[in-house]
């Protein structure tokens, strides 16, 4: 799967240089942003008890056109790994699992119009969803920028 | 859980040998009772790698009083044929609305991506479920390059086998219908294609992290109906170009001429063996008997399962 291996090298490459950008950590206000990923390729950027969760730029090249984004309804709750929606790109519905517990505070709406902003602003303005966290004890078992950014490599060979 | 029958074995994806996997030949189901018992099968049986294969109809040959019924939802047309749509599909662009309300044809959408087929007893109707296939990772093109290779290549090489014998016995020698012996059944963009040009399959995926379902329709002949209810799609296939359904798609007996859909099964189960080491094989009657997949009784059937869990939905506001 040459072809494959490639593509997953250059957005293994690409998903990083985007991750960096988003790992920093800043002070705002006394606020911290961090960023988190999942193996299956999910992401949860945190700012204080709410974090914003979506696809990495690596699952959304190896999934192709996005065509449909199927999401929760604000108030619904889910556990840590449990599927909360699902992404449909050409002939796959492909499930997307919550990287931490908490309450759905709010959707992205713009992606019922719009899924195909997932293939281009996936780790941006192509959010899904907003939690409120349970636990946030959970990120200690996601991974950060560097640990991911390995991940994808290892994958893609 | 399955019954006694079962193995417990533990697989690698480093493993070289053929993945085990369980048979189901599901042909007496209704197509909606298909849907939800597929999706089921993929989202709770996780522990096993399934074959399914199958010819399905509006109606079922199911007792209302088995836990596999979905009696309750049975679905009434003029026709026996329903729309299938896929996971996103949006009805206004997919389907002239007033034809197929007119005509009373069901609309479901299921819980795999994909497009939108008009099904009846004329599809042949296979999936294959992957938890520790030697594929990684999961994501649909290697799935789909995975599948032609690996399964569907050797079935039609042996239907053209079935059909080469089926000829010689017949001494159909003065047949003016040139039967081509080559397999000319390929991957294209993202269609299995005949010739490279006409289409015979319509797939559609689901992909999680318990595993993959990978579902075909193939259409031994050509269902009436298709232009009058199904909308040429937006995207499409850039060799399909403008094509109506009925120039862009092939029937398998068209290819197949001496060949019937019992052919077709028999090749079916011969490749399942083949490729596969095939732990345990089962028809619609033995699940009737509850002899594997028991655990749906608790849940208070499939029906209670397609009312409180199931992603497949019968479409009444359109």
């Amino acid at each position: 799967m040459a072809s494959v291996s490639f593509l997953t090298r250059t957005v293994a490459r690409r998903s990083f240089d985007s991750v960096a950008r988003m790992s920093r950590v800043t002070h705002l206000g006394g606020a911290r942003f961090s960023s988190y990923f999942t193996p299956a390729h999910e992401y949860v950027k945190v700012d204080g008890k709410i974090g914003t969760c979506g696809i990495t730029d690596f699952a959304q090249a190896a999934l192709g056109d996005i065509v449909f984004v199927d999401l929760p309804e604000v108030g619904d709750e889910f556990a840590k790994g449990e599927s909360f929606g699902s992404v449909e790109s050409v002939k796959a519905a492909s499930d997307v699992y919550a990287p931490v517990s908490g309450t759905v505070v709010e959707v992205n709406e713009i992606l019922s119009d719009e899924p195909g902003m997932v293939n281009s602003e996936a780790e941006g303005k192509a959010w899904f969803v907003k939690i409120e966290m349970k636990d946030e004890a959970e990120l200690k078992s996601l991974m950060n920028a560097d640990a991911y950014k390995t991940h994808c490599e290892e994958e893609a060979h | 859980m399955l019954t006694r029958r079962r193995r417990r074995r533990r697989w690698t994806s480093t493993t070289t040998t053929a993945p085990t996997v369980q048979y189901l030949d599901l042909t007496g189901l209704s197509i909606l009772e298909r849907l939800v018992l597929e999706e089921y099968v993929y989202q709770t049986q996780t522990q096993c790698n399934w074959v399914l294969i199958g010819t399905h109809g509006l109606q079922s040959t199911l007792e209302e009083s088995s836990p596999w019924s979905l009696a309750s939802s049975f679905l009434h047309s003029s026709r026996d044929a329903a729309i299938v749509l896929g996971i996103g599909g949006k009805i206004p662009e997919l389907l002239y609305t007033k034809p197929v309300q007119d005509d009373q044809i069901p609309v479901i959408r299921r819980f795999s991506g994909g497009g939108t087929v008009l099904m009846n007893g004329d599809c042949i109707w296979t999936t294959l479920m992957g938890r520790d296939f030697p594929t990684r990772p999961f994501y649909p093109r290697p799935l789909m390059e995975y599948t032609a290779t690996h399964f569907f290549h050797p079935l039609f090489t042996r239907l053209q086998s079935y059909q080469q014998l089926k000829q010689q016995q017949s001494n159909d020698h003065h047949s003016s219908t040139t039967i081509t012996t080559d397999n000319l059944f390929s991957l294209r963009e993202h269609d299995y294609v005949w010739d490279k040009d006409s289409k015979i399959a319509g797939n559609a995926q689901s992909i999680g992290k318990t595993g993959w379902l990978h579902h075909t329709s193939f259409l031994w002949q050509i269902p009436s109906g298709m232009s009058r209810y199904l909308r040429l799609p937006a995207k499409r296939p850039e060799y399909r170009a403008s094509r109506p359904h009925e120039d862009f798609v092939r029937a398998l007996s068209q290819i197949f001429p001496h060949l019937t859909v019992d052919d077709f099964r028999r090749a079916f189960r011969e490749t399942s063996q083949t490729v596969y080491s095939v732990e345990s094989s089962c028809v619609l009657s033995e699940l009737q008997e509850e002899y594997l997949l028991p655990v749906v009784v608790p849940e208070g059937g499939l029906r209670q399962w397609y009312q409180t869990k199931s992603r497949t939905k019968v479409m009444t506001q359109f």
